[in-house]
């Protein structure tokens, strides 16, 4: 059962891991405007010169509205939209095949294929993400040199800090990624601060996760640094830091469901296998 | 009340005299170290508390207990005297032959 408790502190820390790294990643795509510009992107592509993006943007404004709002958008809600664009009839010329299509069918006809558009945008802003989520988990976890084996050891040689960590790790938080998103695009400064506190917050609680120790020069620098204890086991030290990048870039939510199960088969172990049929 | 028991790992005042007691029916501490210095010559009479100074830096403690056959719940707390304690560590029922946790002193 302590190996339990050792594990369940070690999914713990590896959800608190992936806390960090999305509150990273929320940083950076404000600062990139990744969603606005892989809706461009998707809308540059969606009509070419029939549907410019510059027009769109220009409908949109006038709703009050930016780019990334189309994410939301159905096919009714863009059919309305185009109904805002000025002088939109002869660039929509061509668009469908009969030569006796009214310049409402035509964009009847785009806003039917929306659907199709605003999927695409949807995969493509997913594969980015996941892009983002692999490098910044690979980034993070050298940082702190949070490898994996040596944690493991230290959690089940100390199991106080480890039952500590099973009881809080599930409550680790830097907001949710919906409130994130919808901070983000008015302001960059909020998101960074808030999460860097939350950052700065999480290490605090979790010392374990940053191991680093002191030169002789009073300078912190992580345990791969030349001469640091990982070069006592290379081997240990790279495989233990592979494997921690590859399971943290699986994301949250996937650890905090494992979080959640181990949690609940250590409790029914707790009280000796949980309610008996009557 | 030696220990602070707020953070994830136990801390004390440097050489601050700390006394556990293990709380479980049947099972009894058989032996302590602290840092690998044997420290079982502390365990009192009942084999349920062990009391000893933590020197300043980061401390390993390991008990070695004395289980029964059958599982039990168990709790390590730490004894502050006057009929207080705080607790430390507990486990489920089942059989643990162990406990090992560091105590950071300054």
């Amino acid at each position: 059962m302590t190996t339990i408790q050792t594990l369940l502190a070690l999914v713990g820390l590896i959800y608190v891991l992936c806390v960090i790294v999305q509150a990273v990643q929320e940083v950076v795509k404000s600062a990139l405007n990744t969603k606005a510009k892989t809706m461009a992107h998707t809308i540059n592509e969606f009509m070419g010169a029939h549907l410019p993006l510059d027009d769109v943007k220009k409908a949109l404004t006038t709703r009050g509205l930016d780019l990334t709002a189309l994410e939301h958008f159905n096919k009714d809600d863009f059919r309305h939209l185009l109904d805002g664009i000025e002088s939109l009839a002869p660039k929509l010329k061509g668009i469908v095949a009969t030569d006796t299509a009214t310049f409402e069918q035509e964009k009847d006809n785009v806003a039917a294929s929306y659907e199709a558009a605003r999927a695409k945008f949807q995969a493509a802003y997913a594969r980015k993400n996941k892009l983002f989520a692999l490098g910044f988990s690979f980034l993070i976890v050298i940082a702190l040199d949070a490898n994996l084996i040596a944690i493991y050891q230290e959690l089940a040689a100390d199991q106080v800090m480890a039952q500590g960590i099973a009881a809080k790790a599930v409550k680790a938080t830097c907001g949710s990624p919906a409130q994130a998103d919808s901070q983000k695009s008015t302001d960059l400064n909020q998101t960074y601060e808030s999460s860097r506190d939350c950052i700065k917050q999480t290490l605090k609680s979790y010392p374990i996760l940053v191991r680093w120790s002191q030169k002789a020069g009073k300078m912190w620098v992580p345990m791969w640094w030349w001469g640091g204890k990982d070069w006592d086991e290379p081997f240990a030290a790279i495989v233990g830091i592979l494997v921690m990048g590859s399971l943290v870039s699986l994301g949250a939510p996937f650890w905090n469901d494992v979080l959640k199960g181990i949690t609940g088969i250590n409790n029914s172990l707790n009280t000796g296998g949980g309610k008996k049929s009557q | 009340m030696a220990l602070d028991l707020t953070g994830l790992v136990p801390t004390a005042e440097a050489n601050a005299k700390v006394t556990l007691k293990l709380i479980a029916a049947t099972a009894t501490i058989q032996r302590a170290s602290i840092n690998r210095n044997d420290i079982s010559d502390d365990i009192d009479a009942s084999g349920k508390v062990v009391s000893f100074p933590v020197p300043a830096g980061t401390n390993t403690l390991t008990l070695v207990l004395l289980p029964p056959p059958a599982g039990e719940a168990m709790q390590l707390v730490e004894d502050c005297g006057g009929g207080k304690t705080q607790p430390i560590v507990s486990f489920g029922s089942g059989i643990h032959a162990s406990i090992s946790f560091n105590i950071i002193a300054s």
